[in-house]
Parts: structure tokens; sequence; C-alpha cells
């Protein structure tokens, strides 16, 4: 129990203290393009090794594949893939219906998503991963 | 006049964010679902949000607790993802700095999608800092009711009769694809996972796994970047 306050307390000072230096130590800096890159890419990078030691389990010293981790991920991915299309669609939708504001502040602000935000972002806004919905 | 222009900017603001609050909030609750599922309380579940207000790390920070990880490689793994964070207030520092002593309180609001909104507002009419307020408060109250539902609702459930055990797999899966654009992207993710199952191969559980994954399988989207920039 005490662990977890520990690890909060940790948590909410590191997430601060990333938001605070942005604002005072790195404005008005000049990041080079590699290391913004590089930045955008850690989040991938972390979502892949924690889906592979999911669907990877150790047992008893050796890996042994999970069948319905993995089957679970794909029906997942392939949700996200077809709501994201039918998404697509109503986008293109929305631009042609030019006189619905809500159609139109959706639209734009999918379309901003997809342009300027990372993966972690991106996916937010077209499927929330209810995982108890998914499950069922 | 002034309190005129404010409610205006609020009644903006709200238009702007209340899609994304929607989205943030059902993303929030399976969040709570998740955090009762390794042994938070509601109390600390929804604590974690009100102090922490970060979706990716609180999911990360739960999956990896229920995958036997330690506080440290918890806190270098959070550290890693929230390295984004730093371009978000160097990008929106400029926009909130009519705010002055208050910008410290403000910089608490920076995550995805506020600087998504933000950026945009700036970009379009200046410095805003009262917009900046209001979309982050909206998305804030947004994560935390929604938290708070989800760990009351998990709490109520058999995690092997719901199949929330392969909550975490989906729900990773499901932030994941969205992403997956361009070759370095891709390429990041490919390594990724040829790094983990090395890694995990070598040692099975290994703790570093995650960390030293999420440190090197960028260098190879940088390279791939790099090469296509030269093509």
């Amino acid at each position: 129990m005490s662990s977890q306050w520990l690890l909060i307390v940790v948590l909410a000072a590191a997430t601060y203290l990333s938001r605070i230096l942005g604002i005072t130590v790195m404005a008005g800096r000049q990041l080079s393009p590699a290391v913004r890159l590089y930045f955008n890419y850690v989040p991938t990078a972390i979502i892949v090794a924690l889906i592979i030691k999911q669907i990877f389990v150790s047992s008893n010293g050796h890996l042994v594949l999970s069948l319905p981790v993995l089957a679970a991920c794909l029906a997942g991915a392939l949700s996200i893939l077809l709501v994201k299309k039918i998404s697509a669609i109503g986008r293109g939708r929305c631009r042609d219906r030019l006189d619905c504001p809500i159609f139109i502040m959706k639209c734009r602000c999918l379309n901003r998503i997809y342009d300027e935000a990372p993966i972690l972002f991106a996916s937010r806004s077209i499927l929330v991963p209810g995982s108890r919905g998914m499950v069922q | 006049m002034m309190r005129f222009a404010k409610r205006e900017v609020f009644k903006t603001a709200s238009v702007e964010a209340l899609p994304l609050a929607i989205a943030i909030a059902a993303y929030g609750v399976s969040y709570g679902v998740l955090a009762t599922q390794v042994n938070f309380n509601v109390l600390t579940a929804v604590l974690m949000s009100v102090l922490v207000f970060s979706g990716s790390a609180q999911l990360v920070a739960v999956a990896m607790l229920a995958g036997g990880a330690g506080i440290a490689s918890v806190l270098l793994t959070v550290v890693l993802l929230n390295l984004r964070n730093l371009l978000y207030g160097a990008a929106l520092a400029e926009g909130l700095a009519p705010a002055k002593k208050w910008t410290s309180l403000l910089a608490f609001g920076i995550t995805d999608e506020p600087f998504v909104l933000a950026s945009s507002r700036f970009k379009k009419v200046g410095p805003d800092p009262f917009y900046f307020a209001a979309v982050a408060g909206i998305f804030y109250m947004a994560w935390i009711f929604a938290s708070l539902t989800g760990a009351l609702i998990g709490g109520q459930l058999d995690p092997q009769k719901f199949g929330l055990d392969l909550a975490f797999p989906v729900t990773f899966a499901a932030l994941l694809v969205p992403g997956l654009k361009g070759k370095p992207v891709i390429g990041t993710a490919l390594a990724a996972v040829v790094m983990t199952f090395a890694l995990e191969w070598i040692k099975p559980g290994n703790e570093l796994t995650i960390i030293v994954t999420g440190l090197l399988a960028p260098l190879v989207g940088l390279y791939l970047n790099r090469r296509m920039g030269h093509e």
C-alpha cells in the first residue's frame, strides 16, 4: 500500500518536472529534428515492448507464447483499424457538410490529431480502448 | 468587457474540447478498471489521476506493475514517455507567457490533448493562457471523474470472468495501431519487437527490457528516417 503511495508521488513529481522543464528550460531553444523525432518514436517502442512482454510470458525460465493474448491483441488492432476506416469515411462526409458546426469541429480536431500529435494521442479520438468492451 | 471576452474564450474552449473530453473520459474509465486489477483501491487509483494527469504514463505504470515491475523501472519508463512533454512545454511557452506567475500551475495541464488544441489556438489568435486553462481544466475533470467511474466499476468485477486479464495487451494494441504510419515508425515498432523478444529470450521477466527497448528501438526509426531523407 505504501509503495503505491510512493509510486504515485514519484510519478507525479517526474511528470510535472517534465512539463515545467519544457516551459522554463527548453523554451526558446532550437532542438535538432533528430531529437524531436527520437522523442516521438519512444512511446511506440515502449508500447510495443509492453505488448510483446505480455504475448510471450515467462514460464519455468522459458518463453511461452500466449495465444489468447495474441488473439486479443490482433482483435483489438483490427477493431481499431476498422473504426479508423469508418471514422475516415465520416470525415470525408463532414467536409461535404460544411453547414454542420459539430461535425466540422470534430473533423478539424481529428485532422489536427493525425497531423500534429504523436501516437499516444492519435488513438484516443478514434476509439477509446475500452478493455471490457473489447474483451466482451 | 474583459469578463465577456473570457466567457467567449471559455465557450470556444468548451466547444473545441468537448469531443476530445468524451474520448478522454472513456479512456479514463479503462484506466480506472485496469488500476483496480493491480490492487489499487478507488482512492489510490483516483489520486494518481489527480496528481499525475497523464493517461499514457498512468496506463504504462499500471501495466508494468501488473507484470511485476519495480518502482524504479516504472519510473524510468515513465520518464522516457514524458520526454515529449519537454517538446510540448517548449512549444507552448510563448503562448502561456502572459500568465506570468500562473504559468507553473498551467504547466500541470501540459499533455497531448491540450497541446494540440492550444498550439492551434495560439497560431490563430496569439498567446491565450486562459484558453489553455479552460481546455486543460475540462480534460482534467473528465479524466478524474472517468477514473473514479472506472475504479468503482473495476472493483466489482472478477478479472478472469470478464476477461480483464486480456485488457492490458488489447489496450496497448489499440493505442499502437493508429500511430503506425511511415517507415520510421513501423521500423521502430519492428525493432522493438525484435529487441523485446531477444531480451526476454536471454532473461525471461527481465525488468530492463522495456527501458532498453524504449531507449534503443527509436534509433532504428531515426536511421530509417535519415535514409529516407537521402533517397
